[in-house]
């Protein structure tokens, strides 16, 4: 059986004996007391992810550089009934789904902690691919109370958020769209700043983890993630997204119960401007379209998610509720048109005629919330099995508008250490779920998602 | 011997033993007396000053929570691949192989953690840690072995 290790990269050996893989252990059989004695360590020695992939022994130092590297890579596959999800999934289904990410990390010394990670993920129109710096960041910390970090990292807000695109964390194909939606994935997955943490001792109450962070965020007018403004309003293409500044945190109450934990984060961006633009809309107007250029400006946009986990033995439950809020002040600029025939052109050839530009402005708001509850059952050593019910709203104020509600059934099955396979079936009711770019020919009411999906890692 | 032993005896190329960590270790020597008979053992280098090591850092260095001992030298968790040692301390720390697991993978790839290293059996282990600066480990026994200092669990 694999066991999960890792390849170094040595500088040094101290002392004679058996060296050491890293690595989670686990249960395999075999002899016990048997010291590992598999050659001598080598120095300098670099193995490559393919060959840890597939298992091959390779000895790593007692004492190194201190730095290690990991990878993942996923490959799913969704197809739908109802509506198109992340692509097109409707017929044939689509294999526009995985996740690639290596990371380094090194310890150069006391205290520190610096690496990176690139991933590159395709999902439907998100992601295509593109290889991007997931995280890259000192960490340095004084004590279990304090540590700092400095670089881009994960935000941490609800339980999973820095594990987005873990697939290998979970039991679920995909997160609770409810609370973790892909296409604000963008959005929410990494701070460029500083960012404090630590662990509070409570006594008999357990313990308090703290952090909190500020920075910025780089979404880019190209990034999949602005479709996300177009369900606002504020254009079908965009040529300029900016944060002025994010911050936020997570307080964690570790309870006397044990296996239970709380969790309470908050996410707030500041001055959010989206440059986006329509081109020959249909006007109130018959025969007149018009360009716009639309800027948005969300003022304060927040984010606030409460959950809940309890572990007790395999069985894992969890829940979690979120609300989005912001103001948003949008400003359209509008380039009035109509087609008049063309003087001597051929039969039927139009000119385009522009009219007066005009401006308007209008304050809209949006308010998200989502909730889900879900339980997790490991029932085989291999095997583990979850349902979860997820309900989500576009808007507190109009819930009945755009909204969808789900229940999903996952199975996962960690084939070795290091590669499982997962499949799970989600059946979906309302519009909310799937976006109207992926279903041109207007959404369903109702849809079913069966996802398929596969990953390594060493 | 039921008593838990700090051996401070090292081997060819680990560091000398200052001061310091004799008196830590004198230290320890008087406070474990009372838990003579215990079977389960923190065990760490003997190159770790410990003034903060107490028993109940161990859910926090074994999760990932504790990276670095109070000098600021990182922690090197060593683990047994399988086997008793292994099964009372994910007991411990109440969880299970796949949650111990996916909880180490999760630190890992957000840059939070670096994973256990993994030897074949007790003997191994306390090998290991007993010439890993920094190192530190689990074991079930009748005592702490040669070369690293020994911290009955009540």
């Amino acid at each position: 059986m694999l066991e999960p290790r890792c390849p170094k990269v040595c500088a040094r050996h101290h002392g004679p004996g058996g060296h050491a893989q890293h690595g989670v252990p686990r249960p395999s059989g075999g002899a016990q007391d048997r010291a590992t004695t598999r050659g001598r360590p080598r120095r300098f020695q670099v193995a490559t992810g393919a060959l840890l992939a597939f298992g091959a022994a390779v000895p790593a130092c007692a004492v190194d550089l201190g730095i290690d590297l990991h990878g993942f890579a996923s490959q799913g596959y969704l197809i739908t009934t109802g509506n198109n999800y992340l692509g097109p999934t409707l017929q044939d289904g689509s294999f526009e789904f995985n996740e690639v990410g290596l990371n380094v990390v090194a310890t150069p010394v006391d205290r520190l902690r610096v690496g990176a990670q690139v991933v590159s993920l395709d999902a439907g129109d998100f992601g295509n691919n593109q290889v991007e710096i997931d995280w890259a960041y000192g960490d340095y910390q004084l004590d279990q109370r304090l540590g700092f970090k400095l670089g881009r990292f994960k935000i941490p807000l609800g339980l999973a958020n820095d594990t987005r695109d873990l697939d290998l964390t979970r039991t679920q194909v995909f997160l609770p769209q409810a609370v973790y939606p892909v296409p604000l994935r963008d959005f929410y997955i990494a701070v460029n700043g500083v960012g404090i943490y630590g662990t509070a001792p409570m006594g008999g109450l357990g313990t308090l983890d703290y952090t909190a962070y500020i920075g910025g965020q780089n979404i880019t007018s190209q990034s999949a993630t602005a479709r996300y403004f177009t369900s606002l309003g504020a254009g079908d293409t965009f040529s300029f997204i900016h944060v002025s500044s994010i911050e936020g945190g997570a307080l964690t109450w570790n309870t006397p119960a044990d296996g239970l934990r709380l969790r309470a984060s908050l996410y707030h961006a500041y001055r959010l401007n989206v440059l986006g633009h329509t081109l020959g809309a249909a006007t109130s107007a018959a025969g007149v379209f018009s360009d716009n250029d639309i800027h948005a400006q969300l003022h304060d946009f927040w984010s606030g998610i409460l959950s809940a986990e309890y572990q007790w033995k395999d069985l894992t439950l969890a829940g979690e509720y979120l609300r989005n809020y912001s103001r948003n002040d949008v400003v359209v600029t509008s380039h009035p048109f109509i087609n008049a025939p063309a003087a001597g052109g051929p039969p039927g050839s139009t000119v385009r005629v522009d009219l007066p530009v005009t401006t308007t402005r209008r304050i809209s708001y949006l308010r998200n919330e989502g909730m889900y509850l879900s339980a997790g059952y490991r029932f085989l050593e291999r095997f583990e099995a979850s349902v979860g019910r997820e309900i989500y709203f576009d808007d507190t104020q109009a819930r009945g508008a755009s909204f969808f509600r789900s229940w999903d059934l996952s199975l996962r099955w960690d084939i070795l250490d290091h590669w499982l396979a997962k499949a799970e079936w989600q059946h979906v009711d309302g519009t909310a779920f799937a976006s109207r770019q992926d279903n041109p020919q207007g959404l369903k009411d109702s849809m079913d998602v069966l996802s398929l999906k596969t990953t390594f890692d060493f | 011997m039921d008593q838990p032993t700090p051996i401070p005896s090292m081997r060819s190329g680990s560091h000398r033993i200052n001061a310091t960590l004799r008196a830590s270790v004198l230290a320890w020597l008087v406070l474990l007396a009372p838990t003579a008979g215990a079977e389960e053992f923190l065990i760490v280098n003997p190159g770790v000053t410990g003034a903060g090591l107490q028993a109940r850092a161990l859910r926090d260095i074994f999760l990932g929570k504790r990276v670095n001992w109070d000098d600021g030298q990182r922690i090197i968790i060593f683990m047994t691949r399988e086997g008793p040692s292994r099964d009372v301390l994910l007991k411990r720390l109440g969880r299970t192989s796949a949650q111990f697991v996916s909880g180490w993978k999760r630190l890992v790839f957000t840059g939070s953690g670096t994973l256990p290293q993994v030897v074949e059996g007790d003997a191994a282990l306390q090998a290991a840690v007993a010439r890993t600066p920094g190192a530190v480990g689990f074991v079930v026994a009748a005592q702490a072995g040669d070369g690293v200092t020994g911290i009955a669990l009540p």
